[in-house]
């Protein structure tokens, strides 16, 4: 159960530069965590928003869009869709209604931890290492591009278990499938593009509820795709944390998202 | 849903075609706020090309993930620009982007409060958007627009404006608290 947080002064100082991306990565984070559990302070974030998205009416010179962009758009879309439908295939509304349906269901039984994140994050600081990170040798001989398709193939696998990761306050961010064997991927569904000195790391989560132990399943960069790693198949969650390039060997931040297999 | 109806769709609507698959529900949107989240991005990256990879990239998230968008939480067009201002800055504070960004301005001068007022009196809801930021102090206005188009922290537009950070937090919040009020007053936004 999520637990209210009291109002913080500090932080709902923070708000108004939280609202125009003005934050550091780490009090972005912590702003996050607070968010996950003050609704108040929501609210008081999706005013600021308006607020900004008025400041964006100013234009520059020339507010038309490059007419070639929505080109662009439509034949990666186009892409997007020829793996799932299959050479041949019925590429009908219908089909991909279907399909988008489907991945909609999905996405309903991939438990948001915004809820969970809180107590995720207690654990995660209080947890014990069992090994140094891996390096995603298997995403780097892969390639990223292959990680993807072959993520999207595991999702297919029997025995395999998908969970979405959410950060503290929003939607998912990434998604995870694991196999019975421990192999697993990762792909990128909205983490935001770090600066150079960070970089995302991924968690398997184990041990008991009261003590969680964070094992490194590897570190992801800073503006991630897709990666392959491989940990225990006995693992109960996930966690991304963000962390100094070159990564850790113990999570020295509270998750920015984070999921539990459900 | 048919050509007519799009078109007469609310964004709300449109997005919810759109996670049905209607990828004209997609076309619709953006022919409706590409123009605007181009701008925004060109004129935080001051780069048409990066600009362009932003644009991009917020549309096919919404493709992707059009359920990321909650309309109990915000309109549309706030949703894109806030994905697109994100992306901007993120690109933006990659150090490369940084110091291309830093060549090409070098011989500009900041004069931010005059080039905003000028452009958004030139939009239909500009002359609101005009007078509220108007009513604003200068010092709300300048750390504003320091952070949102300059896509500085805080933290650096404390630096900029010679000012405490303490300053700055204050001065971004109650600013975007006081904007948002006006603009309600003034029945541009809900």
């Amino acid at each position: 159960m999520n637990v209210p947080a009291p109002n913080d002064p500090e932080l709902d100082a923070l708000l108004g530069a939280y609202a125009l991306d003005a934050l550091d990565t780490d009090e972005r984070i912590r702003v996050d965590v607070y968010l996950a559990g003050n609704a108040r302070a929501r609210d008081e974030v999706d005013e600021l928003r308006e607020s900004a998205a008025s400041l964006a009416l100013a234009p520059v010179d020339d507010a038309t869009a490059p007419p070639e962009l929505w080109d662009r758009i439509a034949r990666t879309i186009q892409d997007d869709l020829a793996p799932e439908i299959g050479s041949g295939g019925d590429t009908g509304g219908a089909d991909l209604a279907a399909r988008r349906t489907r991945r909609l269901a999905r996405s309903v039984r991939w438990v948001s931890l915004v809820a969970a994140a809180a107590a995720v994050a207690a654990a995660l600081l209080a947890a014990q290492v069992i090994s140094l990170h891996h390096r995603l040798d298997d995403a780097r001989t892969t390639g990223e591009k292959d990680a993807a398709a072959a993520f999207v193939r595991a999702g297919r696998a029997a025995g395999a278990r998908q969970v979405a990761l959410a950060p503290a306050h929003g939607a998912a961010v990434a998604r995870v499938v694991l196999l019975p064997d421990g192999s697993g991927y990762v792909k990128n569904d909205g983490l935001a593009r770090l600066d150079a000195e960070h970089t995302y790391q991924l968690w398997a989560l184990t041990g008991t509820a009261d003590r969680t132990v964070a094992i490194s399943a590897g570190v992801l960069g800073p503006n991630p795709n897709a990666a392959a790693f491989r940990t225990s198949p006995d693992v109960h969650g996930f966690a991304i944390t963000v962390e100094r390039s070159p990564g850790v060997a113990q999570p020295s931040q509270t998750p920015y998202a984070s999921a539990t297999l459900t | 849903m048919s050509d007519a109806q799009r078109g007469a769709a609310a964004d709300g609507d449109l997005a919810r075609v759109v996670a049905e698959g209607d990828r004209l529900a997609l076309g619709e949107l953006y022919s409706r706020h590409a123009g605007p989240c181009f701008a925004l991005a060109r004129r935080v990256l001051a780069d048409r090309v990066l600009a362009e990879e932003v644009v991009q990239e917020v549309f096919l998230h919404l493709w992707r993930r059009p359920e990321r968008f909650d309309p109990s939480r915000g309109s549309m067009r706030s949703f894109l620009f806030a994905q697109v201002h994100g992306r901007s800055v993120d690109l933006l504070r990659a150090e490369t982007a940084r110091r291309a960004r830093e060549q090409r301005e070098a011989f500009r001068s900041p004069t931010i409060d005059v080039d905003l007022e000028r452009a958004v009196a030139e939009l239909s809801e500009g002359e609101a958007v005009r007078r509220a930021l108007a009513d604003l102090s200068e010092g709300e206005r300048g750390a504003i627009e320091l952070a949102y188009f300059g896509g500085h922290t805080y933290r650096e537009v404390a630096v900029l404006l010679e000012l405490p950070e303490g300053t700055v937090k204050s001065r971004i919040r109650s600013g975007l608290l006081r904007l948002r009020a006006a603009l309600i007053d003034a029945g541009v936004n809900e």
